[in-house]
């Protein structure tokens, strides 16, 4: 015969010891399952910083000019280049086959190239390049003849 | 000293409760046949068990129905009353002390509660059927009934005792049951705070990255009509301008060489034969490697300006 006891625990059988622990367990094997599906988004932690770079991507963009259209400045880059005695040629199908590099982004774009003298071609196309915006792309320079391919863009 | 009966209600620390004759040790012969229940295990001074009959108890349970019942010895220890030294204790019922009482008989170590060997009862000084005891030479115990405190555990029959057990273990299963229940209730509110606090991070999200669409899409919309910076390779075409003036018939490597050469791949070029000057001396930003044939291969090296330039313009 034992001596009864009064404690709240004391006594307390195994069944008694083997319910709590395993209500314990249960319960946090519960929540831990429910807790891994309550995985937030990887990329929570950087929405912020994402808002804010896209509003100063905008605030960037909002302070440049509206681009002059496309056949404008084709024609302007055409005409200084004529200046020179230089050709403007449209693309001969190189750019979209993917011979050459060809211009990649958003702008609307025609492409070209432009053949002459390596020093003359240089320095014209740096003073065009002062006034409409055009993208170089690749160029060669095969027995003294340079070819540089370029990009206009414009809306 | 108040009057001490045994069998009768008294009042014993504010409460009135029966004492009754106990025993310590070896059991007596003639009571053998009855049963005994326990009413203090063995103590931690070597005291040995001490036991109340159930028929005692029984007959108590009826005269004083609800009354609690306690050893005779049972109190005595519990108050410390019992003084070792002699081979008798001895604990008179009545004046002189010697004629009537109880007696707790030593053996062996007659200082401790470990040499408790038997109890019993003496009448006028001797001890029906063991002559030998001198009860005269006894230690007398003597308590004031006023002084008295009462042990924390009344005696019990074993039926009692039983029964108390199952409604002890009924009331910690109970306490087992709630104390579950309130861990799942715990871990339920613990969920629903967390999963709260998740749905509102969720909506949080998705508010967010609504908004970032929109502004991708607004940054979409204003990337194909403005440049944020006007294409601008004058550096670039200012150093190959001066390497075509150094070399003006340098070449671009022949197109299987699977680099593009250009403003958006590399800008290489060779010098003609037996080159004399290496360009990479004369203009910074070039790198020269001499060739077998005497002619230098050059590199030239995007400044860091032209590099963020072209990623800006072309990434785009």
């Amino acid at each position: 015969m034992k001596k009864p006891s009064f404690g709240l625990l004391n006594g307390m059988s195994s069944g008694m010891l083997f319910a709590l622990l395993g209500t314990l367990a249960l319960c946090a094997f519960g929540t831990l399952k429910l807790e891994a599906a309550r995985a937030l988004p990887n990329d929570f932690n950087r929405l912020d910083h994402d808002i804010q770079e896209s509003q100063s991507l905008i605030s960037d963009y909002v302070a440049a000019p509206v681009l002059p259209p496309l056949k404008d400045s084709w024609r302007e880059v055409s005409a200084g280049l004529e200046l020179f005695g230089l050709e403007l040629t449209p693309d001969d199908g190189s750019m979209v086959n993917g011979a050459v590099s060809g211009y990649e982004g958003p702008l609307k774009h025609w492409g070209g190239f432009v053949t002459g003298e390596p020093k003359t071609v240089l320095a014209v196309i740096k003073k065009i390049q002062q006034t409409d915006p055009v993208y170089l792309l690749d160029y060669s320079m095969v027995d003294g003849e340079f070819k540089l391919y370029l990009a206009v863009v414009g809306i | 000293m108040a009057k001490f009966s045994l069998g009768k209600p008294m009042l014993i620390g504010g409460e009135e409760v029966v004492v009754v004759r106990d025993v310590l040790g070896a059991m007596q012969t003639d009571k053998a046949s009855e049963t005994y229940s326990m009413v203090e295990p063995k103590g931690a001074d070597g005291r040995p068990a001490i036991y109340v009959s159930e028929n005692d108890l029984a007959r108590l349970r009826e005269d004083y129905p609800g009354m609690k019942v306690y050893g005779l010895w049972q109190l005595m220890f519990h108050n410390n009353a019992v003084r070792f030294g002699a081979p008798v204790v001895a604990f008179p019922l009545s004046d002189p002390p010697e004629s009537q009482g109880l007696y707790l008989l030593m053996e062996g170590d007659i200082d401790s509660a470990e040499g408790i060997s038997s109890s019993g009862e003496y009448v006028n000084g001797y001890v029906i059927g063991n002559y030998d005891i001198e009860v005269g030479k006894a230690s007398f115990i003597k308590v004031d009934l006023d002084e008295l405190r009462l042990p924390p555990q009344p005696a019990y029959t074993r039926l009692e005792l039983s029964q108390k057990l199952k409604a002890e273990n009924k009331r910690r299963w109970l306490v087992v049951g709630s104390m579950c229940a309130l861990i799942a209730v715990g871990a339920t509110a613990t969920n629903y705070g967390l999963q709260t606090i998740y749905k509102s991070r969720m909506a949080d999200y998705t508010t967010k990255r609504g908004l970032i669409d929109e502004l991708d899409g607004r940054v979409r919309a204003l990337a194909a009509e403005r440049l944020i910076s006007r294409p601008d390779d004058s550096v670039m075409l200012e150093k190959l301008f001066r390497l075509f003036e150094l070399y003006p018939t340098a070449m671009t490597p022949s197109l299987s060489d699977e680099i593009k050469i250009g403003f958006v791949g590399e800008h290489v070029l060779i010098t003609p034969n037996k080159a004399p000057v290496d360009p990479a001396k004369v203009i910074q930003g070039v790198t020269s490697v001499l060739q077998p044939d005497l002619s230098y291969r050059l590199t030239v090296e995007a400044s860091s300006d032209d590099a963020e330039a072209l990623i800006g313009s072309v990434v785009q």
